[in-house]
């Protein structure tokens, strides 16, 4: 186990600071948040143009938008992996925009979980060590309650059959359940899912939007990227961004994953 | 610190062939070290055992050869009986003085012969000189006195003559003159130049000047001292005794040279220092290449698992973790790799000197100069790739394929 000395204090700053009076339940609170690479070079882009938005405990929202809409820019930003240029960005009512490397790696690991587009498993390890890894940059996690945690994590998942195998011996839908117990084991604030289905075929998809929305049934908060309209259905808000701007930004009722999957024809089955 | 150290262990195992490759620099470098310590040790005792066996606390004193002297006589000034009575009476650090004269000869016995060295000494030279008696009786001083022509004989010589008859007491011929057998020597093998020890006789002095080779000038003159520390003092006696005998004017050089076997064991060991450092450092050498392979390995790894790397930190590992994760498994690949040439080259000293006959050493500042060092190539080498995989950005590394 890695520990570093701030790591116990982690929790601390990120509880509400109490100095603005936002609403308790703001997980995410974006302010005029601008991102701009090579910054004065000839070469300047400007990924966001200002960029104000709120969510709430317990939302699902999905952020909608074409290739370069700058929707990849935004996720970094809210993911914690970047820094905006300009703006505010708070997460759990903790001003974020300006915390170095090493503070936002400890924020990444507290309040954030990721789920990506290719899984992003580690291949020599096997799903339970795969599903622990996050648990290895927390500090005062013994071996056996981070095996206990990863273990429940993917019992939740439905894959309390494959805790020993490594990826290359599951299937997609299977990889990417290790990835969102992987992304629950720390138990976040805020699920971050970028194009969660992107690499799976309709009905696996289908299966994968279905847990998520049950985890979200369960409380998480969950950002779900993508450009397929289908999938921006199962959650409940939707964020549409163009040219760096946010352009519309709707509630909505979610359409059902599991109910949609009942529908489908059984030779839809692919992989 | 045990997960860096599972996960290090986890990356190599994962290459075994290219870990062990990686290895390989450290493991000779290593095993090349701890060889040559050990190796150099185990020689240099056997030097030091084998001078030892000549006598520990002797001082030769001989004639000093002096080129620049005028008078073609005084180049060369040869000892004389009465400069071994001088030291005798006048250097109360000596514990014994003998003359010392030699010459090769034919020794006879019956119907077997064998050439040998005879030497001609006072009784006292076989204590100075460590020799031991294995049958029979030393000569005495009133022996030597009375110019009886009795020897004693080395192990090499009873074998030749003698077979297993006992030789005590028997009559053998020196230049065919009668000489009585009185005592046989223990072994005490061959010395450094591989010249046999054995194969000799002892005789009085007088007998031999007189009978043998006829002359009465001295070539050499042995002083053995009481301790070992006065050993310079002694010499200075010497020194001053034999100005005085020789009658030399106050700030004249001395016409005699006093040195001992710790002199002439400190070039052996000077010699042997040397060629132990030099090859040492060509060690190093290989020590340094290996680490070059290390750092070359570590950055083709990092290169491999940029994704690894994103993910980690995506879920949440600094910058330091990452920097950890890829040193420790560095250390990991040169401390294993030293390991192993550790085991090597000990065992490698071993053979030498079980092949050589010489003493075993195992010397543990070699093993852990060799380990020390060899762990912090790996963390000089490993540092720069481990802060590269630390610097990546997250974004970026995650999106690499």
């Amino acid at each position: 186990m890695i520990s570093t000395p701030t790591d116990r204090s982690m929790g601390a700053p990120l509880m509400p600071a109490g100095e603005t009076p936002a609403p308790r339940n703001t997980v995410i609170s974006a302010e005029n948040l601008v991102k701009t690479y090579g910054e004065g070079g000839p070469a300047s882009v400007r990924a966001l143009r200002g960029i104000s938005f709120q969510i709430q405990s317990g939302e699902s929202a999905a952020v909608m938008g074409a290739s370069g809409s700058g929707k990849s820019t935004l996720m970094n930003i809210v993911g914690c992996l970047d820094r905006p240029t300009t703006g505010t960005y708070r997460l759990n009512d903790i001003d974020v925009s300006h915390e170095s490397r090493r503070r936002l790696a400890h924020i990444r690991s507290a309040v954030l979980g990721f789920v990506f587009q290719s899984f992003q498993l580690l291949p020599r390890l096997t799903a339970l060590e795969n599903v622990e890894l996050p648990m290895q940059y927390l500090s005062g996690v013994s071996g056996h309650k981070r095996r206990t945690a990863a273990t429940e994590a993917l019992v939740s998942v439905g894959l309390a059959d494959k805790l020993k195998r490594r990826p290359t011996e599951l299937s997609g839908g299977q990889q990417q359940r290790v990835a969102i117990a992987r992304a629950l084991v720390n138990k976040p604030k805020v699920l971050l899912a970028d194009e969660p289905t992107g690499n799976l075929d309709t009905r696996t998809g289908l299966e994968v939007l279905a847990l998520l929305q049950q985890l979200h049934r369960g409380g998480l908060t969950i950002i779900l990227v993508t450009h397929e309209a289908d999938v921006a259905a199962c959650a409940s808000r939707r964020l549409i961004l163009r040219d760096g701007k946010l352009v519309s930004d709707t509630q909505q009722t979610p359409i059902d994953a599991a109910s949609e999957l009942k529908k489908l024809p059984v030779d839809a089955t692919i992989g | 610190m045990i997960a860096p150290l599972r996960l290090a262990f986890q990356a190599l195992m994962a290459n075994k062939l290219r870990s062990a490759l990686t290895m390989l620099g450290n493991i000779i470098g290593v095993m090349c070290v701890v060889a040559l310590v050990n190796i150099g040790i185990s020689g240099r005792e056997y030097i030091q055992g084998s001078l030892s066996s000549i006598g520990q606390n002797l001082v030769f004193v001989f004639p000093r050869y002096d080129p620049d002297a005028e008078d073609p006589a005084a180049k060369w000034r040869p000892l004389e009986m009465s400069d071994v009575d001088a030291i005798e009476r006048d250097c109360p650090s000596a514990s014994g003085v003998s003359p010392y004269a030699e010459t090769g000869t034919k020794i006879v016995f019956g119907n077997q012969h064998t050439q040998t060295v005879i030497k001609g000494v006072w009784p006292c030279y076989l204590e100075m000189c460590n020799w031991k008696l294995a049958q029979g009786t030393a000569f005495t001083e009133s022996d030597v006195n009375a110019g009886a022509k009795i020897c004693v004989i080395g192990k090499k010589v009873v074998d030749q003559l003698f077979g297993n008859l006992d030789p005590v007491g028997q009559i053998v011929r020196i230049d065919r003159q009668p000489f009585k057998v009185v005592g046989t020597l223990e072994a005490k093998g061959a010395f450094l130049t591989g010249q046999d020890q054995d194969n000799i006789v002892f005789a009085s002095i007088s007998v031999v000047q007189d009978r043998l080779t006829g002359l009465r000038k001295l070539g050499l003159i042995y002083v053995a001292a009481k301790e070992r520390e006065d050993m310079e003092k002694l010499k200075d006696e010497i020194q001053a005794a034999l100005r005085q005998s020789h009658h030399l004017a106050a700030g004249a050089k001395s016409d005699v040279e006093t040195k001992d076997l710790g002199q002439i064991a400190s070039v052996v060991d000077q010699v042997m220092l040397a060629a132990t450092a030099l090859l040492s450092a060509i060690a190093f050498i290989s020590l340094l290449v290996g680490g070059i392979g290390i750092m070359n390995i570590m950055l083709v790894s990092v290169t491999e698992r940029t994704r690894e790397i994103g993910l980690r930190m995506a879920v949440g590992a600094t910058d330091l973790n990452i920097l950890l994760q890829f040193l420790v498994e560095a250390v990991v690949l040169s401390a294993v790799g030293g390991a192993i040439g550790v085991v090597l080259g000990l065992g490698l000293s071993a053979g030498v000197s079980a092949y050589f006959k010489w003493p075993p050493s195992l010397s543990m500042i070699s093993i852990g100069v060799a380990v020390v060092f060899s762990a912090g190539v790996g963390v000089f080498f490993g540092l720069y790739p481990a802060w590269r995989a630390s610097r990546l950005d997250p974004i970026v590394a995650l999106r690499n394929e």
